[in-house]
């Protein structure tokens, strides 16, 4: 008796001994790419989803996470596979690979960084904390560079130490001062929505366009404008910041608002990484991706932020913030950034911290931030207050 | 232990394994197949294309991991279940993954991943695996620049 099954045909079915040298067959059941003969290089993607998805979900602090970049550099499928599964730092609350420094922060929490200041080289490095302890290791984020100049002072930012020019590929931008230290301009290396090509199939999971933009011109884009003056008090009394985020709207910080997210690191603003196009509607990335560059002259124009004004404490005689541990020596470089209500009335959205930076040790620094700004924009902030010499004793 | 319904299975070489019934169903495709035909003694003609090595792992997969009720003994017997080199791996990952057994996939997603996370970096993981690296070269430099970032 014949028995007639019905088998179901499922993508996962791949038996990998009918498949053995017939490209056809394998192009349709595998990932593409990979290359060679070798069995692992054609797995199947859900099963290679599975085991990296795995991976992802285990690896959630550095250095372990150093395990979830690594794979996205073993091959294309790999790295196509890793992009899918990987979310930004504004949902996951990760910083995974280098373009998370340029990704807005998380929206439920303050992410917890350092900085370290070296006076015998003029530079300073970022790191991100592993734990709750005010001194850690940390994973290191960014690097910069103090760089003086007859008229103004430049803080060259870098993804490595000892790579800290503006010519390298690891350039991220940089902090520059004006003359008397009073306003500094940030400079991005890329256009906000550099990297974030999109492409339009979104049948085929395999799709891999190698599509690049044409070449432009290398140029620094504004991102943000840092101003510090006098308060009443003149210099007996804190000094006020305010920061006019360029990039970043002021619709942002609303319900259902979006920031800026550069999906890659271009290379002399050429997209190497096509980006990958999101399969799964609700993907915030991909929300992010679509608003596009935000015209920051309608609705509000750009995000101000504001540093939040210090009490004076009678009995301390001293101005106070309220800092949740997180800063433990008292100096003027410290401060709180709120959203400023510039068009308004204030509301929940203008009492939140967005960044935080403050003194706990000689040559010691916290630095919290959270949505909408990036750690690299935190990092280029908390160095003008570095430089500034408005309300200094 | 009472006698269970056995079933047989014919592997790829034509080899028949001869295989309790309560564990021949934790493959899916298996309990899929046995519910349409309802027989006891079958040949499975998909099962033809399992080679005969594979069919035995399963079987003795879910013999043993039904014996095994304590949980360190469980553990321990995976663990040594799971020291294959990575041709083996790679068949048991097929098989799993066409026969549909939920528990063993799962053992070996697990295991492999732990092969990943044992390399130091990309290049051993593509030694490990022999995968090549098949991006273009502007890719892979730009690759290589980033992730140095990620070993500081």
């Amino acid at each position: 008796m014949t028995i007639q099954c019905i088998a179901r045909l499922r993508s996962r079915r791949v038996v990998q001994d009918q498949l053995e040298g017939s490209d056809t067959a394998a192009a349709a059941a595998a990932v593409a790419g990979g290359g060679g003969d070798c069995c692992w290089a054609n797995l199947p993607h859900e099963l290679l989803r599975d085991v990296l998805l795995r991976i992802e979900e285990s690896e959630t602090r550095w250095p372990q996470r150093r395990n979830v970049v690594a794979c996205a550099g073993v091959c294309r499928s790999w790295r196509f596979v890793i992009k899918e599964i990987v979310q930004v730092p504004e949902i996951s609350g990760k910083l995974t690979f280098p373009i998370s420094v340029k990704q807005p922060g998380p929206k439920e929490c303050l992410l917890q960084c350092f900085i370290k200041r070296n006076r015998s080289t003029q530079t300073y490095h970022l790191y991100l904390s592993l734990t709750n302890a005010l001194t850690d290791d940390g994973k290191f984020l960014l690097a910069a560079c103090k760089c003086r100049r007859p008229t103004c002072t430049d803080y060259i930012i870098s993804l490595r130490a000892e790579e800290i020019s503006k010519g390298s590929s690891t350039y991220v931008g940089k902090l520059r001062s004006n003359f008397l230290g009073t306003k500094f301009s940030v400079f991005d290396g890329q256009s906000s929505n550099a990297g974030a090509k999109m492409t339009k199939s979104r049948s085929s999971r395999l799709a891999y366009s190698k599509q690049v933009t044409p070449r432009v011109p290398f140029r620094n884009y504004p991102t943000a404008h840092i101003s510090y003056e006098l308060n009443m008090l003149g210099s007996r009394g804190p000094r006020r910041m305010q920061c006019i985020m360029d990039s970043i709207p002021a619709t942002s910080i609303r319900p259902g608002g979006v920031a800026p997210t550069p999906a890659e690191f271009s290379v002399n603003n050429v997209n190497v990484f096509p980006s990958i196009p999101s399969f799964h509607s609700k993907s915030a990335s991909m929300k992010n991706f679509l608003s596009g560059p935000l015209p920051h002259q309608k609705d509000g124009g750009a995000l101000v932020l504001r540093n939040k004004s210090p009490r004076w404490h009678e009995q301390l005689q001293c101005w106070c913030l309220n800092f949740h541990g997180r800063v433990t020596v008292a100096s003027v470089k410290n401060f709180q950034l709120v959203v400023s209500p510039e068009n308004g009335p204030a509301g929940p959205e203008h009492e939140k911290i967005i960044l935080q930076f403050g003194k706990v040790g000689k040559d010691l620094f916290t630095m919290d931030y959270r949505y909408p700004i990036s750690a690299f924009q935190a990092f280029a902030i908390c160095l003008s207050s570095f430089d500034t010499k408005i309300a200094c004793e | 232990m009472l006698l269970s319904k056995n079933s047989a299975l014919e592997s790829k070489d034509n080899e028949i394994f001869e295989v309790e019934e309560s564990i021949a169903i934790q493959s899916e495709l298996i309990k899929t197949m046995t519910t349409m035909v309802n027989s006891k003694a079958y040949v499975n003609e998909r099962n033809q294309m399992v080679p005969e090595a594979r069919c035995r792992k399963q079987a003795n997969y879910h013999v043993e991991q039904n014996n095994k009720i304590v949980d360190e003994e469980l553990s321990d017997w995976e663990s040594k279940f799971f020291e294959v080199d990575m041709d083996d791996l790679h068949e048991l990952f097929m098989a799993a993954n066409y026969l549909e057994i939920e528990s063993l996939l799962n053992g070996v997603t697990k295991r492999v991943g732990d092969f990943i996370k044992a390399c130091k970096n990309v290049e051993v993981i593509r030694q490990t695996f022999g995968i090549n690296n098949d991006f273009a070269a502007q890719q892979e430099e730009e690759i290589r620049k980033l992730n140095s970032w990620n070993h500081i």
